[in-house]
């Protein structure tokens, strides 16, 4: 065994990254990603299954999303698209970064990221913040104020917000989650961890649960925002 | 400079692929110019609602791919990877069949599944389709309760 052992490392080039269980750190590195995409697969199932509820619920209820859909402010979305959009290239740099091992470079683009990151949360609180306002949350308050139903039959738009809540709300935690790992990963980089700068697979996994963040949003956009007119 | 130490020995370059900055930069714009392109979709009428539906979610699906395969370096990714990552949306698009099941409630013929039978052990789910609406209390459940 312990020549076996010993051959592991026969002939590779020496990596101080390189855990011991692995071959080569191509095969280590594809474990990661492989391990990163088997989360992220459970997560497209989870919105996946909200995604279903609202695509039978909208198709049950056209006219009354439709209707409800228009209390939306769609410039609040289009900026929030705009800046997710724009942190997914950041944090897409800052892989690119790592993997040439430029400190400042990765540090700078992941701190932009969080700014981003921050501007889309108080996009989202404002927005929250006229939807409570207007009495549009599901519960016994809702459609007190009939004005901002637009007409929709109120049970319907209770359905419409119930889901525009739950599926923005669980959207924006993974937000949150996205800031507390990024600000983590950008203590590591700050320190010279060499956890992260022998290695981009930190930053390279952290990018790839952003980019997801950012996808869900592709999706929950038009689909929440842009409805067209039955 | 810390830097030219630290890539000494470690340069990353041989096993993971660097993506250029023009790919990246040329990606976001790609993605930006899409999301006016949705925006656009969404003012205008191509025909009818489903063809409309069919459209903003063909395009948010093209904006999906560009994120895939470029941002998160699918592209360069290994083919177990590729092949996990087409699973796993393949599924998501198996599970939308489930809706089949909700679209083909009114055909059933079962005797005591008809619909204004309240609360007779079957599911309360709206047999007609489109369902009829009913006027309802605000802040009560539209099902029927027996």
């Amino acid at each position: 065994m312990a020549a076996i052992a010993s051959d592991h490392g026969h002939g590779h080039r020496h990596d101080e990254a390189l855990h011991h269980q692995f071959e080569d750190i191509e095969q280590q590195n594809d474990s990661y990603i492989v391990g990163m995409w088997t989360f992220l697969v459970t997560e497209v199932m989870f919105f996946g299954a909200l995604f279903l509820i609202y695509t039978l619920y909208r198709s049950m209820y056209q006219m009354d999303f439709f209707l409800a859909h228009e209390a939306l402010n769609v410039q609040m979305g289009m900026i929030n698209t705009f800046v997710l959009l724009f942190s997914s290239f950041t944090v897409a740099m800052s892989v690119r970064y790592a993997q040439l091992q430029k400190k400042w470079g990765v540090l700078s683009m992941l701190a932009i990221t969080q700014v981003c990151a921050g501007a889309f949360m108080v996009v989202k609180y404002f927005e929250y913040q006229e939807k409570f306002g207007h009495h549009l949350y599901p519960g016994p308050g809702f459609g007190s104020h009939p004005e901002y139903l637009h007409g929709a039959t109120p049970n319907f738009a209770q359905l419409y917000f119930g889901l525009y809540f739950g599926m923005t709300g669980l959207h924006g935690l993974h937000v949150v989650i996205g800031m507390i790992v990024i600000g983590y990963l950008m203590a590591k980089w700050w320190r010279n961890s060499p956890m992260v700068t022998k290695d981009y697979i930190p930053t390279e996994l952290v990018g790839l649960y952003w980019h997801f963040v950012d996808l869900v949003w592709i999706f929950l956009f038009p689909l929440m925002y842009l409805m067209p007119k039955p | 400079m810390a830097s030219t130490h630290l890539s000494s020995d470690s340069k990353h370059g041989g096993h993971s692929h660097v993506q250029p900055v023009w790919l990246l930069f040329g990606n976001m714009l790609w993605l930006m110019i899409l999301l006016i392109v949705t925006w656009w979709a969404s003012t205008f009428d191509f025909g009818n609602v489903i063809i409309n539906n069919v459209v903003a979610m063909l395009i948010a699906t093209v904006k999906a791919v560009f994120v895939i395969w470029i941002f998160m370096g699918v592209m360069h990714a290994s083919k177990l990877a590729k092949i996990w990552v087409v699973t796993g949306f393949g599924v998501l698009f198996l599970m939308f069949g489930i809706l089949g099941d909700y679209a083909t409630r009114q055909y059933e013929p079962v005797s005591g599944w008809e619909t204004n039978v309240p609360n007779n052990g079957a599911s309360s789910f709206p047999r007609e389709w489109p369902p009829q609406k009913k006027p309802e209390q605000v802040g009560e459940n539209f099902r029927p309760r027996g």
